[in-house]
């Protein structure tokens, strides 16, 4: 997990001399000094200066409008606290137990950092940091050493999150290419956007397909050249579309099934090796269970609408679960099952 | 504008407009035997006039075959023998180099770009527009005039089916 950006780092501490009412009017030599010292690196005057010069910039440059000027008589920085009262970049007013859980989250958010979501999005980061007053020589004992969690791979399309997302805040209808791996063809759609959606570590665009006529989700690996138009917004009338996906595992419905999109009840037979995992960390919110044999398996049921992600998650845990209704699934993974089996036994690819 | 009740109409009825599209255009239909190209979209500015196609490799050519286009392809009026010639191609290679696939399963988009159509247009060329109408109705795409199956050419490719314009915001 890469730590927060050295620009980040030496604004906190530039801040921090500015703020400091022990030791006021801090000059360049003082804070060269100071970050020097925290930073254990050498830097040069021309770079404070232009930290200088990027923090007094507005917002929309990255900076923080830090109103600082310099004094000739004391030779030394200040902020113009006349005009801009208590002003500091760090100006979250956090106290240490709160600066710390927003350390953890920022350090959670730092795996996104690789991705290209959002030119801003660094920054921001950045930002967040220097906010924190989190500094680099604590990096050791820092929490962002502390934590790892997955990290998270760029996938095709994601260049288009940010236009995507505008459209969606600012309700503006989008023009895009679609490609459909299935049937292998390509649709130039018309999509009212609502919602981006995650699944399964793949992004989706939510919302109403004028092709299709009713809400659909695009992978964004599939969309290609989008184009915000000027069309009156068909706005969501519906249940809300986050609920949608409450009751599913992934997005993909199995087609065969009749009711698509209504949940099923769900039972599934554990093994006492894995029951312990499922039950510590549900397959789902809606799963119960019960114990079957006095052995440690369990029976587990869970309320949802089929999916191939459910069916992938089932198939994933081998002998350790098996469906046992509806029946209509089971069939279906036992057709998978069989053909798997005839595959491995067939030893096509064998060396 | 028929058909399409745009917010542009609800809001600002003067606002002038960077450009339009036409989604799925209708034309006559390419080939009879193949339908691996597909014309999906046309952009048209005061820049240019942009068509994106999608390509799918198929089995029918060892390895998904290859795509290419002539640097020659140009659109024209239909019925009239005025050329506004390719001047640029995104994402497909001008020939005689050639883009080979892999396998039939891969796919290609890509797009061809004109001179503006806007550029026939009766009204100030110069101008921001703020309707979509043309002066143009139709026009085709030609790789090679008299050209065989493997060419790249869409003829009768309709530019004023309001239901189809879309302007851009």
């Amino acid at each position: 997990m890469p730590p927060p950006s050295e620009a980040a780092l030496r604004y906190a501490i530039i801040d921090r001399c500015l703020t400091n009412l022990y030791k006021p009017f801090p000059t360049m030599n003082d804070l060269k000094y100071t970050i020097e010292r925290e930073l254990k690196t050498s830097v040069s005057t021309a770079t404070i200066q232009k930290d200088i010069a990027q923090m007094k910039k507005g917002e929309d440059e990255d900076g923080y409008n830090a109103p600082i000027k310099f004094k000739r008589s004391n030779q030394g920085y200040y902020y113009d606290l006349e005009k801009y009262p208590n002003f500091t970049i760090r100006s979250l007013g956090l106290n240490e137990k709160e600066s710390e859980a927003i350390e953890l989250a920022a350090s959670v958010l730092q795996q996104f950092k690789g991705i290209k979501v959002n030119d801003s999005y660094n920054h921001a980061i950045d930002k967040l940091y220097s906010s924190l007053n989190i500094k680099k020589s604590d990096k050791d004992k820092s929490l962002t050493n502390a934590i790892q969690p997955e990290e998270t791979t760029y996938m095709q399309g994601m260049e288009h999150f940010e236009d995507l997302v505008k459209s969606i805040k600012k309700k503006i209808p989008v023009s895009f290419i679609h490609y459909s791996y299935d049937k292998k063809l390509f649709k130039s759609i018309i999509i009212h956007p609502y919602l981006m959606k995650e699944s399964n570590k793949r992004w989706y665009l939510v919302g109403y397909s004028e092709e299709h006529k009713e809400v659909r989700y695009f992978g964004l690996d599939r969309i290609y050249d989008p184009i915000l138009i000027d069309r009156e917004f068909i706005e969501h009338h519906g249940n809300d579309l986050r609920s949608l996906f409450d009751n599913k595992i992934g997005l993909t419905n199995i087609q065969s099934q009749k009711n698509k999109n209504v949940p099923q009840e769900i039972v599934l037979w554990v093994s006492r090796k894995m029951a312990n995992y499922i039950k510590s960390m549900p397959l789902h919110k809606s799963q119960t269970h019960e114990e079957y044999n006095g052995y440690g398996d369990i029976m587990v049921s869970i309320n949802l609408v089929p999916t191939f992600e459910l069916v992938a998650m089932i198939l994933s845990y081998g002998k350790h679960i098996e469906l046992i209704s509806p029946k209509w699934l089971r069939q279906e993974i036992e057709e998978e099952l069989e053909a798997s089996v005839l595959k491995y036994k067939r030893k096509k690819y064998h060396g | 504008m028929a058909n399409i009740k745009t917010s542009s109409e609800n809001k600002t009825p003067t606002k002038t407009l960077p450009g339009f599209i036409i989604s799925n255009p209708t034309h006559k239909p390419f080939r009879n035997s193949n339908n691996n190209l597909q014309l999906l979209r046309i952009t048209i500015t005061k820049n240019e006039t942009k068509v994106d196609f999608g390509y799918q490799a198929t089995s029918y050519y060892t390895n998904g075959g290859w795509i290419k286009i002539s640097p020659k392809t140009f659109i024209r009026p239909k019925g009239s023998t005025q050329k506004l010639v390719l001047t640029n191609a995104t994402n497909i290679p001008y020939g005689p180099e050639k883009l080979h696939f892999n396998s039939s399963i891969e796919w290609r988009y890509f797009s061809l770009h004109f001179p503006s159509l806007l550029d026939l247009r009766d009204s100030k060329k110069s101008m921001m527009f703020e309707s979509t109408s043309l002066a143009v109705n139709a026009i085709d795409l030609i790789e090679a005039e008299n050209g065989t199956d493997n060419d790249f050419n869409f003829y009768d490719i309709q530019l004023n089916d309001e239901t189809k314009k879309l302007m851009i915001y």
